[in-house]
Protein backbone atom coordinates (compact mmCIF):
# COMPACT_ATOMS: atom_id res chain seq x y z
CA UNK A 1 0.00 0.00 0.00
CA UNK A 2 1.31 3.03 -0.99
CA UNK A 3 1.45 6.61 1.55
CA UNK A 4 -0.34 9.52 0.34
CA UNK A 5 2.75 11.45 -0.05
CA UNK A 6 3.48 8.78 -3.09
CA UNK A 7 0.14 9.04 -4.49
CA UNK A 8 1.45 11.93 -6.49
CA UNK A 9 1.77 12.19 -10.13
CA UNK A 10 2.94 14.33 -13.11
CA UNK A 11 0.74 17.35 -13.97
CA UNK A 12 1.34 17.35 -17.54
CA UNK A 13 3.25 15.12 -20.20
CA UNK A 14 5.21 18.22 -21.15
CA UNK A 15 6.14 18.81 -17.64
CA UNK A 16 7.20 14.68 -18.03
CA UNK A 17 9.09 15.26 -21.03
CA UNK A 18 11.21 18.20 -19.72
CA UNK A 19 11.85 16.54 -15.79
CA UNK A 20 13.00 13.52 -17.44
CA UNK A 21 14.87 15.11 -20.37
CA UNK A 22 16.65 17.49 -17.46
CA UNK A 23 16.94 14.37 -15.38
CA UNK A 24 19.83 13.86 -18.58
CA UNK A 25 20.80 16.90 -19.87
CA UNK A 26 23.79 18.05 -17.46
CA UNK A 27 27.45 19.30 -17.66
CA UNK A 28 28.08 15.75 -19.49
CA UNK A 29 26.19 17.58 -22.14
CA UNK A 30 28.57 20.54 -22.83
CA UNK A 31 31.88 19.30 -21.42
CA UNK A 32 32.05 15.54 -21.72
CA UNK A 33 30.89 15.29 -25.40
CA UNK A 34 32.91 17.27 -27.24
CA UNK A 35 36.19 15.84 -25.27
CA UNK A 36 35.22 12.52 -26.30
CA UNK A 37 34.11 13.47 -30.03
CA UNK A 38 37.50 15.03 -30.29
CA UNK A 39 39.84 12.30 -28.92
CA UNK A 40 38.24 9.59 -30.68
CA UNK A 41 37.47 10.60 -34.88
CA UNK A 42 35.67 13.86 -34.40
CA UNK A 43 33.03 13.63 -36.90
CA UNK A 44 33.83 9.75 -37.03
CA UNK A 45 32.34 9.24 -33.41
CA UNK A 46 29.36 10.12 -34.15
CA UNK A 47 28.79 6.53 -36.05
CA UNK A 48 29.56 4.43 -32.76
CA UNK A 49 27.65 6.98 -31.10
CA UNK A 50 24.50 6.88 -32.53
CA UNK A 51 24.57 3.37 -33.11
CA UNK A 52 24.88 2.96 -29.35
CA UNK A 53 22.12 5.43 -28.77
CA UNK A 54 20.00 3.20 -31.08
CA UNK A 55 21.05 -0.85 -30.01
CA UNK A 56 22.35 0.66 -26.04
CA UNK A 57 20.61 4.06 -25.22
CA UNK A 58 16.99 3.66 -26.52
CA UNK A 59 16.08 0.51 -25.27
CA UNK A 60 17.64 0.87 -22.08
CA UNK A 61 15.27 3.75 -22.02
CA UNK A 62 12.41 1.81 -22.81
CA UNK A 63 13.35 -0.89 -19.77
CA UNK A 64 13.98 1.86 -17.18
CA UNK A 65 11.07 3.60 -17.77
CA UNK A 66 8.88 0.51 -18.24
CA UNK A 67 10.40 -0.78 -15.10
CA UNK A 68 9.65 2.57 -12.96
CA UNK A 69 5.50 2.60 -14.18
CA UNK A 70 5.49 -1.00 -13.55
CA UNK A 71 6.86 -0.57 -9.65
CA UNK A 72 4.84 2.80 -9.60
CA UNK A 73 1.44 0.50 -10.20
CA UNK A 74 2.38 -1.46 -7.13
CA UNK A 75 3.16 1.81 -5.17
CA UNK A 76 6.76 1.55 -5.55
CA UNK A 77 9.16 4.47 -6.23
CA UNK A 78 12.82 3.09 -6.07
CA UNK A 79 14.79 0.01 -7.82
CA UNK A 80 14.87 -2.10 -4.56
CA UNK A 81 11.56 -2.89 -4.20
CA UNK A 82 10.50 -2.25 -8.69
CA UNK A 83 12.97 -5.40 -9.02
CA UNK A 84 11.51 -7.53 -6.00
CA UNK A 85 8.29 -7.01 -8.60
CA UNK A 86 9.95 -8.31 -10.97
CA UNK A 87 11.53 -11.32 -9.40
CA UNK A 88 10.87 -14.61 -7.30
CA UNK A 89 13.20 -14.77 -4.62
CA UNK A 90 14.61 -12.71 -1.75
CA UNK A 91 17.89 -11.57 -3.10
CA UNK A 92 16.55 -9.41 -5.68
CA UNK A 93 15.48 -6.05 -4.61
CA UNK A 94 19.28 -5.99 -2.52
CA UNK A 95 20.79 -5.36 -6.13
CA UNK A 96 18.19 -2.63 -6.53
CA UNK A 97 19.37 -0.38 -3.94
CA UNK A 98 22.19 0.67 -6.27
CA UNK A 99 19.37 2.78 -7.67
CA UNK A 100 19.62 4.73 -4.47
CA UNK A 101 22.58 4.75 -2.90
CA UNK A 102 24.10 5.74 -6.23
CA UNK A 103 21.57 8.89 -6.24
CA UNK A 104 22.49 9.18 -2.65
CA UNK A 105 26.01 10.02 -2.66
CA UNK A 106 26.57 11.54 -5.88
CA UNK A 107 23.35 14.22 -5.60
CA UNK A 108 26.55 14.96 -1.91
CA UNK A 109 28.91 16.19 -4.81
CA UNK A 110 27.15 16.76 -7.52
CA UNK A 111 25.63 19.79 -5.81
CA UNK A 112 28.74 21.40 -5.44
CA UNK A 113 29.64 21.20 -8.61
CA UNK A 114 26.48 22.66 -9.56
CA UNK A 115 26.52 25.24 -6.88
CA UNK A 116 29.72 26.31 -8.95
CA UNK A 117 27.79 27.22 -11.11
CA UNK A 118 25.59 29.30 -8.79
CA UNK A 119 28.80 30.83 -6.88
CA UNK A 120 30.15 31.50 -10.83
CA UNK A 121 27.03 33.55 -11.80
CA UNK A 122 26.94 35.75 -8.74
CA UNK A 123 31.04 36.36 -9.34
CA UNK A 124 30.68 36.99 -12.91
CA UNK A 125 28.12 39.58 -12.06
CA UNK A 126 29.97 40.88 -9.50
CA UNK A 127 32.82 41.32 -12.25
CA UNK A 128 35.27 39.56 -10.76
CA UNK A 129 37.01 37.72 -13.86
CA UNK A 130 37.37 40.94 -15.31
CA UNK A 131 40.82 41.62 -17.01
CA UNK A 132 41.70 38.69 -14.74
CA UNK A 133 43.48 37.01 -17.44
CA UNK A 134 43.74 33.20 -17.82
CA UNK A 135 46.25 32.28 -15.25
CA UNK A 136 43.99 34.30 -12.37
CA UNK A 137 40.98 32.53 -13.56
CA UNK A 138 42.55 29.33 -13.06
CA UNK A 139 43.90 30.53 -9.93
CA UNK A 140 40.70 31.82 -9.06
CA UNK A 141 39.07 28.32 -9.14
CA UNK A 142 41.66 26.69 -6.87
CA UNK A 143 41.28 29.27 -4.63
CA UNK A 144 37.69 28.68 -4.51
CA UNK A 145 37.84 24.86 -3.89
CA UNK A 146 40.79 24.25 -1.77
CA UNK A 147 39.80 24.59 1.42
CA UNK A 148 42.75 23.65 3.25
CA UNK A 149 45.57 25.02 0.96
CA UNK A 150 44.02 28.28 -0.42
CA UNK A 151 43.32 31.60 1.08
CA UNK A 152 39.66 31.17 3.26
CA UNK A 153 38.11 33.96 1.82
CA UNK A 154 37.42 32.07 -1.85
CA UNK A 155 36.55 28.90 -0.33
CA UNK A 156 33.66 30.24 2.29
CA UNK A 157 32.18 32.08 0.33
CA UNK A 158 32.03 28.73 -2.00
CA UNK A 159 30.73 26.54 1.20
CA UNK A 160 28.05 29.31 1.64
CA UNK A 161 26.71 28.90 -1.95
CA UNK A 162 26.78 25.04 -1.67
CA UNK A 163 24.80 25.15 1.48
CA UNK A 164 22.44 27.83 -0.44
CA UNK A 165 22.46 25.13 -3.68
CA UNK A 166 22.10 21.89 -1.04
CA UNK A 167 19.32 24.08 0.67
CA UNK A 168 17.36 25.02 -2.87
CA UNK A 169 17.29 21.20 -3.56
CA UNK A 170 15.36 20.08 -0.40
CA UNK A 171 13.12 23.13 -0.93
CA UNK A 172 11.97 21.65 -3.94
CA UNK A 173 11.77 18.19 -3.50
CA UNK A 174 10.05 18.97 -0.41
CA UNK A 175 7.19 20.42 -2.94
CA UNK A 176 7.26 16.99 -4.29
CA UNK A 177 6.79 15.92 -7.94
CA UNK A 178 5.07 19.34 -8.85
CA UNK A 179 7.84 21.52 -7.51
CA UNK A 180 10.16 19.20 -9.69
CA UNK A 181 7.59 19.48 -12.68
CA UNK A 182 7.53 23.50 -12.27
CA UNK A 183 11.93 23.96 -12.50
CA UNK A 184 11.53 21.38 -15.46
CA UNK A 185 9.02 23.83 -17.60
CA UNK A 186 11.32 26.99 -16.44
CA UNK A 187 14.68 25.26 -16.07
CA UNK A 188 14.70 23.92 -19.48
CA UNK A 189 13.69 26.25 -22.07
CA UNK A 190 15.65 28.99 -20.41
CA UNK A 191 18.33 26.14 -21.01
CA UNK A 192 17.66 25.44 -24.77
CA UNK A 193 17.48 29.51 -24.66
CA UNK A 194 20.97 30.42 -23.62
CA UNK A 195 22.80 26.86 -24.99
CA UNK A 196 21.10 28.74 -28.83
CA UNK A 197 22.10 31.76 -27.74
CA UNK A 198 26.15 30.84 -26.78
CA UNK A 199 25.93 27.93 -30.01
CA UNK A 200 25.13 30.91 -32.07
CA UNK A 201 28.60 33.02 -30.78
CA UNK A 202 30.53 29.70 -31.29
CA UNK A 203 29.20 29.13 -34.94
CA UNK A 204 29.99 32.83 -35.79
CA UNK A 205 33.09 33.88 -33.69
CA UNK A 206 35.44 32.96 -36.72
CA UNK A 207 38.67 34.73 -36.63
CA UNK A 208 37.47 37.42 -34.60
CA UNK A 209 38.83 36.36 -30.86
CA UNK A 210 42.37 35.97 -32.52
CA UNK A 211 44.84 37.88 -30.62
CA UNK A 212 48.40 39.20 -30.59
CA UNK A 213 49.03 36.54 -28.36
CA UNK A 214 47.06 34.14 -30.35
CA UNK A 215 47.26 35.30 -33.85
CA UNK A 216 46.06 31.61 -35.24
CA UNK A 217 43.09 31.39 -33.13
CA UNK A 218 40.28 30.05 -35.32
CA UNK A 219 36.65 29.01 -34.00
CA UNK A 220 36.52 27.20 -37.26
CA UNK A 221 39.74 25.22 -37.03
CA UNK A 222 37.88 23.98 -33.39
CA UNK A 223 34.68 22.76 -35.15
CA UNK A 224 36.77 21.44 -38.47
CA UNK A 225 38.50 19.58 -35.73
CA UNK A 226 35.61 18.13 -34.13
CA UNK A 227 33.62 17.46 -37.45
CA UNK A 228 36.01 16.08 -39.52
CA UNK A 229 35.49 12.84 -40.28
CA UNK A 230 38.26 10.29 -39.81
CA UNK A 231 37.01 6.73 -40.32
CA UNK A 232 40.33 4.86 -39.65
CA UNK A 233 38.83 5.58 -35.69
CA UNK A 234 36.16 3.40 -36.34
CA UNK A 235 38.55 0.40 -36.45
CA UNK A 236 40.01 0.78 -33.07
CA UNK A 237 37.68 -0.57 -29.88
CA UNK A 238 38.73 2.66 -27.84
CA UNK A 239 36.55 4.73 -29.98
CA UNK A 240 33.38 2.05 -29.56
CA UNK A 241 33.75 1.71 -25.78
CA UNK A 242 33.80 5.94 -25.38
CA UNK A 243 31.07 6.09 -27.73
CA UNK A 244 28.95 3.51 -25.24
CA UNK A 245 30.37 4.72 -22.33
CA UNK A 246 28.88 8.05 -23.57
CA UNK A 247 25.71 6.95 -24.59
CA UNK A 248 25.24 5.59 -20.93
CA UNK A 249 25.98 8.49 -19.15
CA UNK A 250 24.48 11.14 -21.07
CA UNK A 251 21.29 9.73 -21.02
CA UNK A 252 21.49 8.95 -17.16
CA UNK A 253 20.54 5.44 -17.96
CA UNK A 254 21.69 3.23 -14.64
CA UNK A 255 21.35 5.43 -11.92
CA UNK A 256 17.70 4.49 -10.81
CA UNK A 257 15.75 8.06 -11.12
CA UNK A 258 14.25 7.57 -14.39
CA UNK A 259 12.51 4.69 -13.04
CA UNK A 260 11.10 6.75 -10.03
CA UNK A 261 10.06 9.05 -12.23
CA UNK A 262 8.41 6.89 -14.50
CA UNK A 263 6.80 5.13 -11.38
CA UNK A 264 4.25 8.32 -10.96
CA UNK A 265 3.29 7.72 -15.03
CA UNK A 266 -0.03 6.94 -15.23
CA UNK A 267 -0.08 2.99 -15.69
CA UNK A 268 -2.24 3.65 -18.89
CA UNK A 269 -0.21 6.41 -20.26
CA UNK A 270 2.09 5.97 -23.08
CA UNK A 271 6.25 5.54 -22.25
CA UNK A 272 7.57 4.36 -25.63
CA UNK A 273 7.30 8.10 -27.09
CA UNK A 274 7.62 9.54 -23.97
CA UNK A 275 10.88 8.24 -23.26
CA UNK A 276 11.97 8.75 -27.32
CA UNK A 277 11.19 12.78 -26.56
CA UNK A 278 13.27 12.81 -23.63
CA UNK A 279 15.96 11.21 -25.13
CA UNK A 280 16.14 12.94 -28.57
CA UNK A 281 16.03 16.05 -25.89
CA UNK A 282 19.21 15.22 -24.67
CA UNK A 283 20.76 14.01 -28.04
CA UNK A 284 19.44 17.52 -29.72
CA UNK A 285 21.22 19.67 -26.41
CA UNK A 286 24.12 17.08 -26.85
CA UNK A 287 24.62 16.91 -30.69
CA UNK A 288 23.44 20.36 -31.95
CA UNK A 289 24.10 22.93 -29.04
CA UNK A 290 26.77 20.97 -26.96
CA UNK A 291 29.06 20.82 -29.87
CA UNK A 292 29.06 24.23 -30.77
CA UNK A 293 29.99 26.42 -27.28
CA UNK A 294 32.92 24.48 -25.54
CA UNK A 295 35.65 23.46 -28.59
CA UNK A 296 34.86 26.97 -31.21
CA UNK A 297 35.17 29.02 -27.95
CA UNK A 298 38.10 27.84 -26.81
CA UNK A 299 39.92 27.71 -30.58
CA UNK A 300 38.51 31.10 -31.30
CA UNK A 301 40.42 32.85 -28.43
CA UNK A 302 43.33 30.02 -27.24
CA UNK A 303 43.61 28.72 -30.81
CA UNK A 304 43.10 24.70 -31.52
CA UNK A 305 46.70 23.61 -30.50
CA UNK A 306 46.15 24.68 -26.82
CA UNK A 307 42.34 23.12 -27.10
CA UNK A 308 44.30 19.61 -28.02
CA UNK A 309 46.22 19.82 -25.10
CA UNK A 310 44.40 21.48 -22.29
CA UNK A 311 40.54 19.74 -23.23
CA UNK A 312 39.35 18.98 -19.77
CA UNK A 313 36.05 19.23 -17.76
CA UNK A 314 38.14 21.71 -15.87
CA UNK A 315 37.59 23.86 -18.18
CA UNK A 316 33.83 25.11 -17.91
CA UNK A 317 35.59 26.98 -14.67
CA UNK A 318 38.98 27.33 -15.42
CA UNK A 319 39.28 29.06 -18.82
CA UNK A 320 35.24 29.66 -20.10
CA UNK A 321 35.56 33.05 -17.88
CA UNK A 322 38.51 34.36 -19.47
CA UNK A 323 37.01 33.80 -22.60
CA UNK A 324 34.00 35.32 -21.97
CA UNK A 325 36.29 38.29 -20.47
CA UNK A 326 37.44 38.90 -24.21
CA UNK A 327 33.69 39.35 -25.31
CA UNK A 328 34.29 43.10 -24.06
CA UNK A 329 32.31 44.73 -20.54
CA UNK A 330 28.90 44.34 -21.58
CA UNK A 331 28.59 41.01 -23.77
CA UNK A 332 31.34 39.35 -21.30
CA UNK A 333 29.12 39.38 -18.27
CA UNK A 334 25.92 38.63 -20.59
CA UNK A 335 27.27 35.57 -21.80
CA UNK A 336 29.34 34.40 -18.27
CA UNK A 337 25.79 34.34 -17.06
CA UNK A 338 23.83 32.70 -19.96
CA UNK A 339 26.95 30.15 -19.91
CA UNK A 340 27.01 29.27 -15.78
CA UNK A 341 23.17 29.87 -15.89
CA UNK A 342 23.11 27.13 -18.78
CA UNK A 343 25.04 24.88 -15.88
CA UNK A 344 23.15 25.70 -13.18
CA UNK A 345 19.69 24.41 -14.84
CA UNK A 346 21.31 21.66 -15.91
CA UNK A 347 22.71 20.58 -12.99
CA UNK A 348 19.77 21.02 -10.51
CA UNK A 349 17.43 19.64 -12.50
CA UNK A 350 19.81 16.59 -12.64
CA UNK A 351 20.60 16.84 -9.01
CA UNK A 352 15.95 17.31 -8.63
CA UNK A 353 16.38 14.35 -10.06
CA UNK A 354 19.00 12.04 -8.09
CA UNK A 355 16.97 13.36 -4.94
CA UNK A 356 13.72 11.34 -6.16
CA UNK A 357 14.65 7.97 -5.36
CA UNK A 358 15.32 8.22 -2.22
CA UNK A 359 12.18 10.39 -1.96
CA UNK A 360 9.52 7.28 -3.18
CA UNK A 361 11.83 5.19 -1.08
CA UNK A 362 11.34 6.86 2.38
CA UNK A 363 7.55 8.14 1.35
CA UNK A 364 6.26 4.83 0.23
CA UNK A 365 8.16 2.66 2.83
CA UNK A 366 8.20 4.16 5.91
CA UNK A 367 5.32 6.32 5.35
CA UNK A 368 7.68 9.42 5.63
CA UNK A 369 6.12 13.05 4.69
CA UNK A 370 7.31 14.53 1.89
CA UNK A 371 9.44 17.50 4.17
CA UNK A 372 10.93 14.66 6.54
CA UNK A 373 12.34 12.64 3.56
CA UNK A 374 13.59 15.98 1.24
CA UNK A 375 15.47 17.06 5.14
CA UNK A 376 17.03 13.58 5.66
CA UNK A 377 18.10 13.44 2.20
CA UNK A 378 19.49 16.87 2.55
CA UNK A 379 21.22 16.46 5.57
CA UNK A 380 22.78 12.38 4.26
CA UNK A 381 24.35 15.04 1.40
CA UNK A 382 25.58 17.20 3.38
CA UNK A 383 27.46 14.43 5.75
CA UNK A 384 28.42 12.95 2.25
CA UNK A 385 28.84 16.30 0.50
CA UNK A 386 31.47 17.77 2.98
CA UNK A 387 34.04 15.73 2.87
CA UNK A 388 34.40 15.70 -0.96
CA UNK A 389 34.28 19.44 -0.42
CA UNK A 390 36.67 20.06 2.37
CA UNK A 391 39.22 17.37 1.07
CA UNK A 392 38.90 18.30 -2.59
CA UNK A 393 42.33 18.30 -3.48
CA UNK A 394 42.98 14.68 -2.07
CA UNK A 395 41.07 13.72 -4.28
CA UNK A 396 37.61 12.11 -2.20
CA UNK A 397 35.22 13.47 -4.97
CA UNK A 398 37.05 11.78 -7.65
CA UNK A 399 36.79 8.91 -5.52
CA UNK A 400 33.02 8.88 -5.22
CA UNK A 401 32.78 10.02 -8.60
CA UNK A 402 34.35 6.72 -9.66
CA UNK A 403 33.26 4.28 -7.77
CA UNK A 404 29.41 5.63 -7.62
CA UNK A 405 29.30 7.93 -10.52
CA UNK A 406 30.73 5.51 -13.10
CA UNK A 407 30.96 1.65 -11.83
CA UNK A 408 27.67 2.04 -9.84
CA UNK A 409 25.76 2.62 -12.98
CA UNK A 410 27.02 -0.04 -15.11
CA UNK A 411 26.41 -2.58 -12.58
CA UNK A 412 22.62 -1.39 -12.12
CA UNK A 413 22.22 -1.25 -15.67
CA UNK A 414 23.54 -4.51 -16.17
CA UNK A 415 21.32 -6.25 -13.13
CA UNK A 416 18.29 -4.53 -14.79
CA UNK A 417 18.43 -5.74 -18.35
CA UNK A 418 19.24 -8.60 -17.08
CA UNK A 419 16.45 -8.70 -15.16
CA UNK A 420 13.58 -7.23 -17.98
CA UNK A 421 14.84 -9.67 -20.56
CA UNK A 422 15.72 -12.83 -18.33
CA UNK A 423 14.12 -13.03 -15.38
CA UNK A 424 10.67 -10.97 -15.82
CA UNK A 425 10.66 -12.23 -18.98
CA UNK A 426 11.11 -10.40 -22.52
CA UNK A 427 7.32 -11.04 -23.51
CA UNK A 428 5.67 -9.58 -20.40
CA UNK A 429 8.56 -7.01 -20.81
CA UNK A 430 7.64 -6.17 -23.92
CA UNK A 431 4.29 -5.88 -23.12
CA UNK A 432 4.86 -2.97 -20.49
CA UNK A 433 7.26 -1.12 -23.36
CA UNK A 434 4.05 -1.17 -25.37
CA UNK A 435 1.43 -0.90 -23.12
CA UNK A 436 -0.85 2.35 -23.64
CA UNK A 437 2.14 2.78 -26.52
CA UNK A 438 1.13 5.96 -29.04
CA UNK A 439 4.29 4.78 -31.52
CA UNK A 440 4.74 0.93 -33.21
CA UNK A 441 8.13 -0.19 -31.44
CA UNK A 442 9.60 -1.77 -34.00
CA UNK A 443 9.95 -5.81 -32.86
CA UNK A 444 13.66 -5.39 -33.89
CA UNK A 445 14.13 -4.07 -30.42
CA UNK A 446 13.41 -7.52 -29.05
CA UNK A 447 15.89 -9.27 -30.40
CA UNK A 448 18.09 -5.77 -29.11
CA UNK A 449 16.60 -6.34 -25.50
CA UNK A 450 17.51 -9.93 -25.28
CA UNK A 451 20.43 -10.46 -26.76
CA UNK A 452 22.27 -6.81 -27.69
CA UNK A 453 21.30 -4.46 -25.39
CA UNK A 454 22.52 -7.05 -22.37
CA UNK A 455 25.78 -7.82 -24.15
CA UNK A 456 26.56 -4.65 -24.77
CA UNK A 457 26.32 -3.63 -21.57
CA UNK A 458 28.56 -6.52 -20.15
CA UNK A 459 31.14 -5.68 -22.31
CA UNK A 460 31.31 -2.00 -21.15
CA UNK A 461 31.53 -3.25 -17.85
CA UNK A 462 34.19 -5.62 -18.46
CA UNK A 463 36.02 -3.34 -20.45
CA UNK A 464 35.98 -1.01 -17.49
CA UNK A 465 37.34 -3.45 -15.02
CA UNK A 466 40.35 -4.62 -17.43
CA UNK A 467 41.14 -1.50 -19.06
CA UNK A 468 44.88 -1.87 -21.00
CA UNK A 469 46.89 0.61 -20.58
CA UNK A 470 46.63 3.80 -22.85
CA UNK A 471 43.17 1.59 -23.61
CA UNK A 472 45.39 -0.38 -26.50
CA UNK A 473 42.93 -2.68 -27.39
CA UNK A 474 44.16 -4.14 -30.29
CA UNK A 475 47.85 -4.16 -29.21
CA UNK A 476 47.08 -6.09 -26.07
CA UNK A 477 44.83 -8.24 -26.92
CA UNK A 478 47.16 -8.88 -30.16
CA UNK A 479 49.50 -9.39 -27.57
CA UNK A 480 47.41 -11.95 -25.72
CA UNK A 481 47.25 -14.38 -28.66
CA UNK A 482 51.08 -13.95 -28.60
CA UNK A 483 51.47 -14.97 -25.32
CA UNK A 484 51.75 -11.42 -23.74
CA UNK A 485 50.74 -10.40 -21.09
CA UNK A 486 48.62 -7.74 -19.76
CA UNK A 487 49.38 -4.28 -18.64
CA UNK A 488 46.20 -2.43 -16.42
CA UNK A 489 45.54 1.16 -17.57
CA UNK A 490 45.28 3.35 -14.09
CA UNK A 491 42.13 3.82 -15.24
CA UNK A 492 40.72 0.51 -14.86
CA UNK A 493 38.42 -1.18 -11.67
CA UNK A 494 41.68 -3.35 -11.42
CA UNK A 495 44.36 -0.48 -10.98
CA UNK A 496 42.19 1.71 -8.61
CA UNK A 497 41.00 -1.75 -6.55
CA UNK A 498 45.03 -1.87 -6.37
CA UNK A 499 46.10 1.54 -6.08
CA UNK A 500 48.58 1.07 -9.04
CA UNK A 501 48.69 4.69 -10.51
CA UNK A 502 49.30 6.14 -6.98
CA UNK A 503 51.99 3.25 -5.62
CA UNK A 504 53.92 4.29 -9.26
CA UNK A 505 53.78 7.42 -8.32
CA UNK A 506 55.07 7.58 -5.13
CA UNK A 507 58.10 5.04 -6.22
CA UNK A 508 58.45 7.68 -8.78
CA UNK A 509 58.46 10.60 -6.95
CA UNK A 510 61.67 12.75 -5.05
CA UNK A 511 59.57 15.42 -3.86
CA UNK A 512 59.02 15.28 -0.42
CA UNK A 513 56.12 17.33 -0.38
CA UNK A 514 54.64 15.58 -3.01
CA UNK A 515 54.71 12.04 -1.64
CA UNK A 516 53.09 13.76 1.71
CA UNK A 517 50.59 14.32 -1.03
CA UNK A 518 50.26 11.24 -2.57
CA UNK A 519 50.25 9.61 0.80
CA UNK A 520 47.62 11.35 2.04
CA UNK A 521 45.63 10.89 -0.94
CA UNK A 522 46.12 7.13 -0.48
CA UNK A 523 44.88 7.40 3.30
CA UNK A 524 41.76 9.69 1.92
CA UNK A 525 41.14 7.48 -0.70
CA UNK A 526 40.50 4.59 2.29
CA UNK A 527 38.87 6.19 4.48
CA UNK A 528 36.33 7.58 0.99
CA UNK A 529 36.11 3.61 0.18
CA UNK A 530 35.17 2.76 3.76
CA UNK A 531 32.57 5.54 3.91
CA UNK A 532 30.88 4.40 0.75
CA UNK A 533 31.05 0.65 1.84
CA UNK A 534 29.21 2.07 4.77
CA UNK A 535 26.39 3.99 3.13
CA UNK A 536 25.75 1.30 0.86
CA UNK A 537 25.31 -1.56 4.01
CA UNK A 538 23.27 1.05 5.42
CA UNK A 539 20.90 0.91 2.66
CA UNK A 540 20.54 -2.71 2.48
CA UNK A 541 20.09 -2.49 6.03
CA UNK A 542 17.08 -0.37 5.21
CA UNK A 543 16.00 -2.16 2.53
CA UNK A 544 15.88 -5.48 4.74
CA UNK A 545 13.55 -2.97 7.15
CA UNK A 546 10.98 -2.14 4.45
CA UNK A 547 10.64 -5.26 3.59
CA UNK A 548 10.00 -6.41 7.16
CA UNK A 549 7.64 -3.74 7.56
CA UNK A 550 5.65 -4.46 3.95
CA UNK A 551 5.60 -8.45 5.30
CA UNK A 552 3.81 -7.52 8.55
CA UNK A 553 0.92 -5.06 6.88
CA UNK A 554 0.35 -7.76 4.52
CA UNK A 555 -0.14 -10.46 7.21
CA UNK B 1 36.54 24.63 -42.04
CA UNK B 2 36.65 21.71 -44.72
CA UNK B 3 33.55 20.52 -46.91
CA UNK B 4 33.67 17.14 -45.47
CA UNK B 5 33.20 18.52 -41.84
CA UNK B 6 30.60 21.25 -42.50
CA UNK B 7 28.59 18.29 -44.77
CA UNK B 8 29.36 15.73 -41.64
CA UNK B 9 27.79 18.59 -38.99
CA UNK B 10 24.88 19.77 -41.40
CA UNK B 11 23.33 16.03 -41.76
CA UNK B 12 23.38 15.03 -38.13
CA UNK B 13 22.86 18.10 -36.62
CA UNK B 14 19.70 18.77 -38.84
CA UNK B 15 18.68 14.75 -38.68
CA UNK B 16 18.80 14.51 -34.91
CA UNK B 17 16.57 18.15 -35.17
CA UNK B 18 14.43 16.81 -37.48
CA UNK B 19 14.00 13.60 -35.53
CA UNK B 20 13.69 15.24 -32.57
CA UNK B 21 10.79 17.58 -34.12
CA UNK B 22 8.70 14.90 -35.59
CA UNK B 23 8.64 13.77 -31.84
CA UNK B 24 7.72 16.58 -30.68
CA UNK B 25 5.05 17.17 -32.83
CA UNK B 26 3.65 13.19 -32.23
CA UNK B 27 3.52 14.17 -28.70
CA UNK B 28 1.58 17.19 -29.20
CA UNK B 29 -0.69 15.92 -30.96
CA UNK B 30 -1.32 12.43 -29.88
CA UNK B 31 -3.69 9.79 -31.10
CA UNK B 32 -7.15 8.73 -29.64
CA UNK B 33 -7.31 6.12 -27.20
CA UNK B 34 -8.73 3.54 -30.01
CA UNK B 35 -6.25 4.75 -32.46
CA UNK B 36 -3.01 3.29 -30.32
CA UNK B 37 -1.15 0.99 -32.58
CA UNK B 38 -1.82 -1.47 -29.46
CA UNK B 39 -4.76 -0.50 -28.48
CA UNK B 40 -6.87 -3.42 -29.89
CA UNK B 41 -4.78 -6.25 -28.75
CA UNK B 42 -5.09 -5.26 -25.20
CA UNK B 43 -9.30 -5.19 -25.58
Amino acid sequence: MSSKESNQAWGSRLGLILAMAGSAVGLANFLRFPIQAVENGGGAFLIPYLVCFVVMGIPLLWVEWSVGRLGGKSGHHSTPFMFDKMTKGWLWKFTGVFGIFTNMVVIAYYSYIESWSLGYIIQTVMGTFNGLGQTGVAHYFSEYTNFLSGSFGGSAFSLVIFLLTLFINVYILSKGISGIEKVARIGMPLLLLFGALLAVKGLTLGTSGASAAVPDANAWEGLNFLWEVKFDSLLDPKVWLAAAGQIFFTLGLGWGFIQAYASYVDAKDDIALNAMASGFTNEFVEIVIGSLILIPLASGYLGLDWVKENASFGMAFQTMPYLFDQLGSILGPIAGVLWFGLLFFAGITSSLAMGTPWMGFFESKFDWTRSKSAWSLGLVALLLGLPAVIFYEYGVLDEFDFWVGTVSLVVLAMIETIIFSWVFGLEKGWKEITEGAEIKVPTIFKFLLKYITPTLIIIVFLSAVFTPENNDWLGYIGGLFQGEGWEFDSSSIVSKIMYSDLHQQIADTTDPDKLELLKDKMLYSKISRFILTAAFAFMVYLVYIANKRMEKKEN
Amino acid sequence: MSTSAIITMVIIQGTVTIIAARIYYLVMNPPKDSEKPYQNKEE
